[in-house]
């Protein structure tokens, strides 16, 4: 922040600053910046600060996941210049080094995390069982999802909650149902394919649920995954992917 | 069709346009008018929450304002995603073109991109960024597109960055 901006900052409460936010009036600073009233890099920083000084119940209502510098910067229409003048502070001399090493650039790109745009169509089946053994143990609450197995490609598409009791009702079932199953009888494991299949047929319950159903019993254990190196049928069937019925203990 | 199956279908997009902005999920859920934006927050929260399970979450390209799904860091890294496989020159050069955009205030120029790689012709790298949406280049300027908001979280990288220099050559 420049001396002069920063004067200008004092000039206003921390906490009026905040509260301006939540008014939406950086569409006003943004029309001063525009119109060469205001320094564009003052109220970023300003605001920056004034979120952090805010009363823990007020940041508390913000929803998570809503980066508030994100938000300012899309506000600002600053894009590259604002992330340069938040966080880059490196000194000219430490850049200069940075360039004459000759592994610098190296390792700088090794620290990068690449991330890319999912599209559900693409998801294969290896990736699929990369999520389920991502599942864990720990019982959370899960959409309903429809997976639709096509040709090596995945779609799916979530739907809200199921209705708890149905669910719990139709698991006591599904549950009954497995524990008949023959080909999952003993320490027998089996396709997941063969299992929604099996669950489809007998209580004719669609893929979508049975899917949603499978997945809550890994996480209670009752279903247990396995990979499977089997050259035949069923293996080529699943991909990899099979389950067992827990029984230790049983 | 409910909430989370538009939110699903916008946000899975992929092609000339990826993800949807605050206005597109607005009117596609039919929020428009007071307290609509904060109604799709606390829907999209809802929606992130929800996927988690599945190793996906929402995440924001701050370039172009569109929310887009990605995968968590848990299953991206058992997946090795990556959008530069089998690429790396491809990835080493655009690191390059986000250090000379963030150390030069005019901006990258194909000869700092050079002297960044250490290499004799950036030219054909850049070829390639460009044809996948990534950079432009016009003349000897060099700058980036509202497209590597998608393959790179730029506050993030800028950080680790600086972080970096700082220890490495503090």
């Amino acid at each position: 922040m420049t001396g002069s901006s920063a004067g200008r900052a004092s000039g206003k409460a921390t906490k009026q600053l905040a509260l301006d936010y939540f008014a939406g009036q950086l569409v006003g600073i943004k029309n001063d910046i525009k119109a060469g009233r205001a320094d564009p890099m003052r109220p970023l920083a300003d605001f920056i600060t004034a979120f952090h000084a805010l009363p823990e119940d007020r940041v508390a209502k913000l929803p998570g996941f809503v980066s508030l510098f994100s938000t300012l910067c899309d506000i600002l229409d600053y894009k590259i210049q604002a992330f340069k003048a938040m966080v880059f502070e490196v000194g000219k001399d430490k850049l200069a080094r940075f360039y004459e090493d000759p592994g610098g650039l190296d390792a700088v790109t090794g620290l990068v995390r690449w991330r890319e745009a999912v599209e559900f169509t693409t998801v294969s089946q290896p990736f699929l069982t990369d999520v389920l053994a991502c599942l864990g143990r720990e019982r959370r609450p899960i959409p309903a999802c429809e997976v639709i197995d096509d040709a090596g490609s995945i779609q799916a598409s979530f739907d809200l909650p199921v209705d708890a009791r149905n669910f719990f009702q139709e698991k006591a079932a599904i549950t009954d149902c497995l524990e008949d199953f023959s080909r999952l009888a003993g320490r027998a494991i089996a396709p997941l394919a063969d299992v929604l299949d099996h669950l489809e047929t007998e209580l004719g319950l669609d893929r979508i649920k049975a899917f949603i159903h499978v997945l809550h019993m890994i996480q209670d254990g009752d279903l247990v995954l396995e990979s499977h190196d089997d050259d035949g049928e069923a293996g080529k069937l699943a991909a990899g992917t099979m389950v067992r019925l827990w029984r230790d203990g049983r | 069709m409910n909430e989370f199956k538009v939110i699903s279908l916008l946000l899975a997009r992929r092609g000339d346009v990826i993800g949807a902005t605050d206005e597109e999920l607005v009117a596609a859920l039919g929020l428009e008018g007071k307290g609509g934006a904060e109604q799709l927050y606390r829907l999209l929260q809802a929606y992130s929450s929800s996927i988690g399970i599945f190793g996906f979450k929402v995440e924001r390209n701050a370039l172009d304002g569109h929310w887009f799904l990605a995968c968590t860091e848990d299953v991206a890294g058992q997946a090795r995603i990556n959008p530069f496989q089998g690429r790396t020159r491809l990835a080493s050069t655009l690191v390059a073109v986000l250090i000379a955009t963030t150390c030069d205030d005019e901006g990258a120029t194909v000869e700092q991109v050079r002297r960044i790689r250490k290499i004799k012709d950036v030219a054909p790298d850049l070829k390639e960024l460009e044809a996948l949406g990534l950079v432009k280049v016009k003349g000897n300027r060099v700058s980036l597109t509202d497209r590597v908001g998608y393959y790179i979280d730029l506050a993030q990288f800028m950080r680790q960055f600086t972080d970096h220099v700082n220890d490495a050559y503090g």
